[in-house]
């Protein structure tokens, strides 16, 4: 059995070999980025100036997309650590902007 | 980024891009596949259907007026919002009536007969567009393509930054270097236009679903349908209009539309709406396609003039421009994916570029087949099972679409299940070569096999055509029904270029290397 100090050095650290990646890093970056995206897109619809509907449009257009990129950079991440960090903190900034603005 | 970080790095960009390229490729694979008849659709629509082969006269006046009253003056025939679509809307010759409550009347607008209508029973572009957005297994299909799409996007990306980080050989000596090569250089060529109709892709599937909970919190709540609510600005809705219950004389229909070629020449009417006909408050709705103004118009944004059919006055001019920004955009995003109104010459090169795209996806699996190769005796490669079942599904789709063609015109129209049965024969050969594929040990011995056979029933498809529907090459020819020949041509040079390739393929087991790879040396494992 794995030590909790163990399992916490092997979260932090950058592991050896980029060759695998591994269960927790694909869910989080399908997931994850899922979530990013909606949060980060919505921020931009609010703060975009012009017809809200037209910007709507343009979300609903591009969202997809930009999926695809934040799932490429969620995956990329050095560490598990950073990667969670990558989904957790753009999230909790777009959510409080999200919390603010209604 | 420190050393260790940047081989990181590129480990696991090489990783994700490879593993999720070989789940996706035979998906993306079926959808190009498919698409590639999908852009031909319109001219597959004509081909398909008995009541499309008649004489075409473009150069006669056509009379509407003659054969709309005759339609509409049935008492039984509704009197709001009827829709006309215009002979040579989609390449149809046909002039059609339709409402929503009743099922479309197809006229032969020089002679004004009323064809026979066997929509139920003929559906070979409808099934082929299906299987290309997935439709054809309903909400799971298309949500699962919807996502491959996304997959797709991510690959894309991924494989720009590959080429960026990764510097890959120039000049291998094997058919691994190969593969790897040809992979990379037919994408570069194609990623631009693949990246966009992919994108369109995806927003067509899953975008509008996926945005559910957007529409949520906009509207507080209580409505979950974006498209519902984006709806004034993409498709804006007539306001309707009450029927004053009065009957008045309509003026003729070829007079409304020349008064509306007058209003906006450079508009292309192609479907007509009619609305509170015969009565004070009548009008008539041109709805059609500017071919001047490409990329901006076709498919949300459709240019629209109103007219009154009682005194030819207008009530509305809607041109390309007059609408906002974000159906501009939506629509030159829509543009290269559907492709509409386009002239041939874009949809075949658009086409080519997606077969291109089809043999990148191809040789990437080829070229990953070759790295998972395991080497008997120094000689012997033994293929991952992969292999064969994307063997089968790559290139035995094209016997079984070949089959599909044949067995239109084979059966006979009246025939109860006709469509039940085209399908099923249509799988049913798809999965034979599967089984074909794990029982013949050469794959390129298999190919060969399967090229062979699609070229023979691609070029059988309309001889049986044109003995089926009683019109010769030439009749076709005489008459002007080129929609329909060039779809004829077009099977047979298939065809003959599917037999040309058959005979061409490599196959005792030394051949292969030096098919792909003229400067071959060694075995196909030393990279």
């Amino acid at each position: 059995m794995i030590s909790i100090k163990e399992m916490y050095y092997n979260f932090i650290t950058p592991e050896k070999s980029g060759k695998k990646i591994g269960l927790f890093r694909t869910l989080l970056a399908i997931f994850g980025a899922l979530i990013v995206t909606y949060l980060g897109m919505m921020v931009l619809l609010f703060v975009s100036p012009g017809s809200f509907l037209d910007l709507v449009v343009v979300f609903v257009l591009f969202y997809t997309f930009v999926w695809a990129c934040s799932a490429l950079w969620i995956v990329l991440a050095p560490s598990k650590l950073s990667a969670l960090l990558r989904v957790i903190i753009p999230v909790f900034i777009f959510s409080l902007f999200l919390s603010q603005m209604s | 980024m420190q050393e260790p970080t940047v081989k990181l790095f590129k480990q696991r960009l090489l990783r994700a891009h490879t593993s999720l390229g070989i789940f996706l490729s035979l998906f993306m694979y079926i959808c190009l596949f498919f698409g590639m008849f999908a852009i031909f659709l319109p001219f597959i629509q004509v081909w398909e259907k008995p009541s499309r082969h008649f004489e075409v006269n473009n150069t006669k006046e056509i009379n509407y007026s003659s054969i709309i009253d005759t339609v509409i003056s049935n008492p039984d025939f509704p009197k709001n919002n009827i829709k006309i679509k215009l002979p040579g809307y989609k390449n149809d010759p046909a002039l059609r009536i339709s409402h929503q409550f009743i099922e479309e009347q197809i006229y032969n607008p020089n002679t004004g007969l009323k064809q026979e209508n066997e929509g139920k029973n003929s559906k070979l572009a409808f099934f082929l567009n299906q299987m290309h957005y997935g439709q054809f297994f309903s909400i799971y299909g298309r949500l699962l393509f919807g996502f491959v799409a996304v997959g797709v996007m991510f690959l894309i990306v991924g494989g720009l930054l590959l080429l960026v980080y990764i510097k890959f050989q120039k000049n291998g000596k094997n058919q691994k270097a190969s593969f790897s090569k040809l992979h990379r250089n037919l994408f570069i060529l194609t990623c631009i236009p693949l990246f966009l109709i992919t994108l369109t892709g995806a927003f067509m599937n899953v975008g509008f679903k996926g945005a559910a909970p957007l529409a949520s919190y906009i509207s507080k709540g209580e409505k979950n349908n974006v498209f519902a609510l984006v709806r004034p600005v993409l498709m804006p809705k007539e306001k309707s209009v009450k029927s004053a219950n009065i009957n008045v004389k309509m003026l003729s229909i070829s007079v409304l539309l020349k008064k509306a070629k007058e209003i906006n020449p450079q508009l292309n009417v192609e479907e007509l709406k009619l609305i509170n006909w015969k009565d004070k408050t009548a009008r008539v709705e041109f709805v059609g396609y500017n071919p001047y103004k490409p990329f901006l118009n076709g498919i949300y944004n459709r240019p629209k003039i109103i007219l009154s059919a009682v005194d030819a006055s207008v009530i509305k001019n809607i041109r390309v421009l007059d609408r906002s920004w974000s159906v501009l955009l939506t629509d030159s995003l829509y543009f290269l994916h559907l492709l509409y109104g386009v002239d041939i010459f874009t949809k075949v090169f658009v086409s080519f570029l997606m077969l291109l795209s089809c043999f990148a996806i191809a040789f990437g699996v080829m070229h990953w087949l070759e790295k998972q190769a395991k080497v008997f005796d120094e000689k012997i490669p033994f293929y991952h099972g992969f292999g064969k079942f994307s063997l089968a599904l790559m290139i035995g789709v094209l016997p079984a679409t070949a089959l599909l063609f044949n067995l239109q015109w084979l059966l006979p129209f009246d025939m109860n299940n006709r469509i039940f049965v085209q399908q099923a024969l249509f799988f049913n050969a798809w999965l034979a070569t599967l089984s074909w594929s794990f029982y013949r040990l050469s794959s390129y011995k298999a190919s060969k096999e399967f090229l062979g056979l699609a070229g023979v029933l691609f070029i059988i498809a309309p001889f049986i055509h044109f003995i089926s529907s009683g019109f010769s090459a030439l009749d076709l020819y005489k008459k002007n029904m080129t929609s329909i020949l060039s779809v004829d041509i077009t099977l047979f040079l298939l065809g003959l270029i599917l037999l040309i390739i058959s005979y061409k393929l490599p196959t005792t087991r030394e051949k292969p290397q030096y098919f792909w790879n003229k400067k071959y040396k060694g075995l196909t494992n030393e990279s």
